[in-house]
């Protein structure tokens, strides 16, 4: 979808914060952003929802909120709703705990316990193994390096990694990944379905116009079914 | 719930974390130790470490160019969101910059968690459209015949920019280059300095 989270090629954003040029500015500026950060991937690795779910739940955060907000409000927003609509807990829950907890007390840069629970040294293997997304194919694939194709013009309302600014732009396969788990799929069944995957590279007059002021290449990583055969004139 | 504000967006993730323990979704004592391996074990010298290796070691450069998932893997850098692992080498002639549009992917285990402005929307929306205002923005300064190349992540191949190794340090040790590597050089928004001229 086509959401508040799809910004590449919009206008007015103006320029990248100075404030976040700053070579020395940590990446987590505030200890609730680590924490929601972990609790994230727990009920992850819990089986509370899958990385697809987490970010559509983003996806689905109201425009003027996702706009406004800080970056973990993002996740918050989503990892509440997800549990919330999969029935681990309430918003009504959460309300009450917020309201008896009060301002919390989060320490600065904790340190890792010198005894971990089984429970967080799964997490910490999680953290060194990774969760591979390749699968796989079940069919061949249909386009090969070198082709050129066109993305379709896409307007799905659920879940799908197609980022809006390339709808029906021209470009060339450059790369063929094999097949990766389809975002939509599972996000919206929780099954891991193979699809195809390739790099498509464009021109930027293709996807800003002739007159555009920069001559760059493009290259995004795009699912077969977002493309077809460019359509060759006999 | 007013989204916009710090205060009550961090009680309200306190309260989350609280609930989410005694339902058995987490533990404290594992937050604090994932966020304690974020914080201190993942991070740039991971990623400085692999582009060092690849600029002394031509039989590893290739590797890495070749297979990067494979050659990571070799250091022991595979983990969440490095699965797949591609690394795209800056020369004379094009300059590499990656990019996530659509939310934040970046690859962990070599370079941390992202830096904000790499989250936030500024740069998101327009590294697409603008790459070079943007780059001049970080001080970044490229050559007219530079060809650029922006990567946008919009699957879970990650990407790793190897930064031109720079000029004056064929006397330096592996552990001295390491310091010249920055963050930013291995996202694309940066060029490296010899230290003479820094």
């Amino acid at each position: 979808m086509h959401g508040p989270h799809d910004v590449g090629g919009r206008d007015g954003l103006g320029p990248v914060a100075p404030g976040f040029l700053e070579p020395d500015l940590p990446n987590w500026r505030y200890p609730f952003e680590g924490r929601m950060h972990a609790v994230t991937a727990m009920a992850i690795a819990r089986g509370a929802f899958n990385l697809d779910e987490q970010r559509h739940g983003i996806e689905l955060m109201p425009w003027a909120d996702y706009t406004d907000s800080t970056y973990y409000a993002h996740w918050l927003f989503s990892v509440e709703k997800l549990l919330h609509d999969k029935g681990f807990l309430t918003h009504e829950e959460v309300d009450a705990r917020m309201e008896e907890l009060g301002e919390p007390q989060m320490a600065e840069h904790p340190r890792k316990p010198a005894e971990l629970s089984p429970f967080a040294q799964q997490m910490i293997d999680v953290l060194w193994a990774g969760t591979p997304h390749d699968l796989p194919a079940q069919a061949p694939p249909r386009f090969a390096v070198g082709d050129e194709v066109v993305v379709k013009n896409l307007h799905d309302t659920g879940h799908n990694r197609l980022p809006g600014y390339l709808n029906r732009s021209r470009g060339v396969v450059t790369h063929h990944y094999g097949a990766h788990h389809d975002p939509a799929a599972s996000a919206h069944e929780q099954v891991e379905r193979p699809h195809h995957l390739y790099v498509v590279t464009f021109a930027a007059d293709e996807l800003w116009g002739e007159r555009t002021s920069e001559s760059f290449d493009l290259a995004a990583d795009l699912f077969e079914d977002y493309l077809e055969p460019l359509a060759v004139s006999v | 719930m007013d989204w916009l504000s710090m205060k009550d967006v961090a009680a309200r993730i306190n309260a989350l974390e609280s609930l989410m323990v005694e339902k058995g979704l987490a533990e404290h004592a594992a937050v604090d130790a994932v966020v304690a391996s974020f914080e201190n074990d993942m991070g740039p010298l991971n990623g400085a470490r692999v582009v060092v290796r690849a600029w002394t070691d031509p039989a590893y450069q290739a590797w890495l160019l070749s297979d990067a998932t494979a050659a990571i893997a070799d250091m022991g850098f595979t983990g969440l969101q490095t699965e797949h692992l591609v690394a795209v080498e800056n020369t004379d002639d094009v300059h590499n910059v990656v990019v996530c549009t659509l939310c934040s992917c970046y690859p962990w285990t070599l370079l941390g968690i992202p830096p904000a402005w790499f989250k936030y929307p500024q740069y998101r929306a327009r590294v697409v459209k603008e790459p070079r205002s943007v780059l001049g923005e970080f001080g970044v300064v490229l050559g007219p015949d530079v060809q650029i190349k922006v990567w946008d992540s919009s699957a879970e191949i990650r990407y790793l920019v190897i930064p031109q190794r720079p000029a004056g340090t064929d006397g330096m040790s592996a552990e001295e280059l390491i310091t010249l590597v920055t963050r930013n050089s291995m996202v694309g928004t940066d060029l490296l300095t010899s230290p003479q001229a820094a």
